[in-house]
């Protein structure tokens, strides 16, 4: 009997340390900025209940029928330039924790303001397209009351989120969707671009996407010589600057950085590539692969944008 | 007086004696004599490649009178700087200077790399090599076997020999990274040694790309290359002959070396399509001849020396 008491504390006592342990580590919610009304809203799909689910640091969101800002504000008093997370799972999920929770807090704890885009999902590409559109325009609209510079609006995205940050940087032009209201009229151009493993930015990678082609196997000329840019990317000289980075160990989706930057590089617009040679797809911030060279990304990433002037800094 | 002049001497040559690798550049920045001068006075510190010559600077020059640009190199050789940390396995850097085969850049490209590396905790060298292609060449194939067989001496790892070099210092390590064809007839055992680098580092190379080569090489041009396609034309020159035993890399360069740049994409998709394990840091804005990139604290480029930090590090060059 006594032990059966003893056994039930200790389950107790462990389980509010895992709770509580557990409270510790989860991320800081951000306030939510609505990208449409129901009425506003283009292109729908989706009708299904959003989730977020997974063990802490690797959760997913789904079903997002919802699009929307989530905003951290600097802590640093300063009016700084705002970095736009795009998180990827292929258009059919959100890496919401590795791709968009922890991105947001390296960019707050870096001395800059955040937020997420959840955009919509799944298989809704422009949908998407149309949200990071009205984001960026929303971001400009209410600049002065939420302390962002305007005129530095970075969008970062990881594998299909950064394909999103590609489309939306060469696309700002091309209204993806009638405008609902005077916040339309804002410009829907990033000031710079970082893309990580980007992926659907080559014409054979982007042709296997099923959401594009009829998701057969990519098929290229020459693996090592066909680095032509997808057609749906229209890079120009007005392009926003970029920071690329990828490795060479991401077998299937390193052709899409490196057409990404000889596009740039063509267009003359000021690009920065970081290819390495080992390390994963998927990889985030890299704390988890310190033995890579890439997991070093976030260090130059943070030079980039001081340099660039995102930190409030005259 | 004299004593406290002495003592006051004393202090300030422990000082860089014991901070040695602090002190390089800035002693051999502050001296009035140019390099000739410095490198005749110090002949203890250098290790012929071939064969000791009594006047060791015999027939060099300076490039148009300028103090740090050697030319003419009659006696090539290596100047060692050693860490003094006591870890046995750290690697080594061979540093090969630029200058387009016409001089040495020896501040920039020399002393204050071999510094940084220094402070990073790496022993390396300097290579003071011939400035004829393939002259130089051999000079560095000799410095990698010279390197491998000091290792116990020099309490290096004789698998952690990198070949670091900065424009045509770069285009040198290149090929000494993929050309392991003996380029001289052996002089001695010290050639049955390897002479394939462990590791490759390239800053801003030159004449990798087909174009670039053949205006300064075959035409024998020193104008700025105008490529027929500048933004296509990456064909590496077929003097550098990658394959999947080429030695992996580092390549750093910036979009705006319009001269240089191609080079350095041309090289990266070489070892690409190789499958080399190759690693590229190319910032849009830097030009050329930055070195350690110390003084452009307001490009991203500046940050290169964390990047080859964290390379040595990964490579084990560093513990």
């Amino acid at each position: 009997m006594k032990n059966i008491k003893f056994y039930i504390g200790a389950c107790i006592c462990f389980c509010a340390s895992m709770l509580f342990a557990q409270e510790q580590t989860t991320y800081k919610q951000g306030e939510i900025i609505e990208l449409w009304t129901k009425d506003t809203i283009p292109d729908n799909i989706s009708a299904k209940a959003e989730t977020l689910t997974g063990k802490m640091h690797r959760r997913w969101r789904r079903n997002v029928s919802n699009p929307r800002l989530e905003f951290f504000k600097a802590n640093t008093g300063k009016k700084t330039g705002i970095v736009i997370v795009c998180p990827g799972g292929g258009y059919g999920g959100l890496s919401a924790d590795n791709e968009g929770y922890s991105i947001a807090q390296w960019v707050v704890e870096h001395g800059m303001n955040a937020a997420i885009l959840w955009y919509r999902v799944p298989d809704n590409m422009n949908g998407a397209l149309q949200d990071i559109q009205r984001a960026i325009r929303m971001i400009r609209a209410k600049a002065d009351n939420l302390n962002v510079d305007a005129d530095k609006i970075c969008v970062i995205g990881f594998s299909a989120g950064a394909n999103l940050c590609a489309r939306a940087s060469t696309r700002f032009n091309v209204n993806a969707y009638k405008p609902v209201d005077a916040i339309d009229k804002l410009s829907a151009r990033p000031s710079h671009t970082c893309l990580i493993y980007p992926a659907y930015c080559d014409e054979p990678n982007y042709r296997s996407c099923k959401l594009v082609g009829d998701g057969k196997n990519q098929q290229y000329d020459d693996y090592n010589s066909t680095y032509k840019l997808a057609d749906n990317l229209l890079v120009s000289k007005d392009t926003p600057p970029a920071f690329i980075v990828q490795t060479l160990a991401d077998k299937k989706y390193v052709n899409s950085s490196i057409a990404y930057y000889l596009a740039l590089k063509k267009a003359e617009v000021d690009a920065n590539l970081f290819v390495c040679d080992k390390g994963p797809h998927g990889y985030g911030l890299g704390y988890r692969n310190p033995q890579d060279l890439v997991s070093m990304w976030p260090q130059i990433f943070d030079k980039w944008l001081t340099i660039n002037k995102f930190k409030g800094d005259k | 007086m004299k004593n406290l002049i002495s003592l006051f001497s004393c202090i300030l040559l422990f000082g860089c004696a014991s901070n040695n690798d602090a002190c390089v550049s800035k002693q051999v920045s502050q001296k009035p004599e140019n390099i000739l001068q410095l490198h005749s006075k110090n002949k203890e510190k250098f290790i012929a490649l071939w064969n000791d010559k009594t006047n060791f600077v015999e027939g060099e020059t300076l490039f148009k009178n300028r103090k740090y640009a050697l030319s003419n190199v009659s006696n090539p050789r290596m100047e060692l700087f050693l860490v003094e940390n006591g870890k046995s396995d750290n690697g080594f850097v061979i540093v090969c200077p630029g200058g387009g085969y016409c001089f040495l850049s020896s501040m920039n490209e020399g002393y204050k790399v071999v510094e940084k590396l220094n402070k990073m905790g790496v022993s390396a060298c300097i290579l003071w090599y011939r400035t004829s292609r393939n002259e130089a060449l051999q000079d560095a194939q000799r410095a990698i076997r010279i390197s491998r067989a000091n290792a116990k001496k020099w309490n290096i790892n004789p698998n952690k020999i990198a070949i670091m070099g900065f424009s045509a210092g770069a285009d040198l390590s290149a090929r000494a990274g993929c050309r392991f064809e003996k380029s001289y007839k052996a002089v001695d055992k010290i050639d049955e040694i390897s002479a394939r680098p462990d590791n490759t580092i390239l800053v801003y190379p030159a004449y990798c790309d087909m174009p670039m080569y053949k205006l300064r090489w075959i035409e024998g041009s020193m104008e700025n290359v105008s490529s027929k396609d500048y933004n296509h034309d990456y064909e590496l020159t077929p003097h550098l002959t990658v394959s999947k035993d080429t030695s992996p890399t580092l390549i750093v360069q910036t979009q705006d070396d319009k001269n240089c740049t191609n080079s350095s994409i041309a090289y990266f998709l070489a070892l690409k399509n190789a499958g080399v394990d190759a690693n590229i840091f190319l910032c849009d804005k830097g030009r050329h001849s930055y070195g350690m990139a110390e003084g452009k604290s307001k490009l991203l480029i500046s940050i290169w020396s964390s990047v080859l930090e964290k390379y040595l590090q990964v490579n084990e060059y560093i513990k």
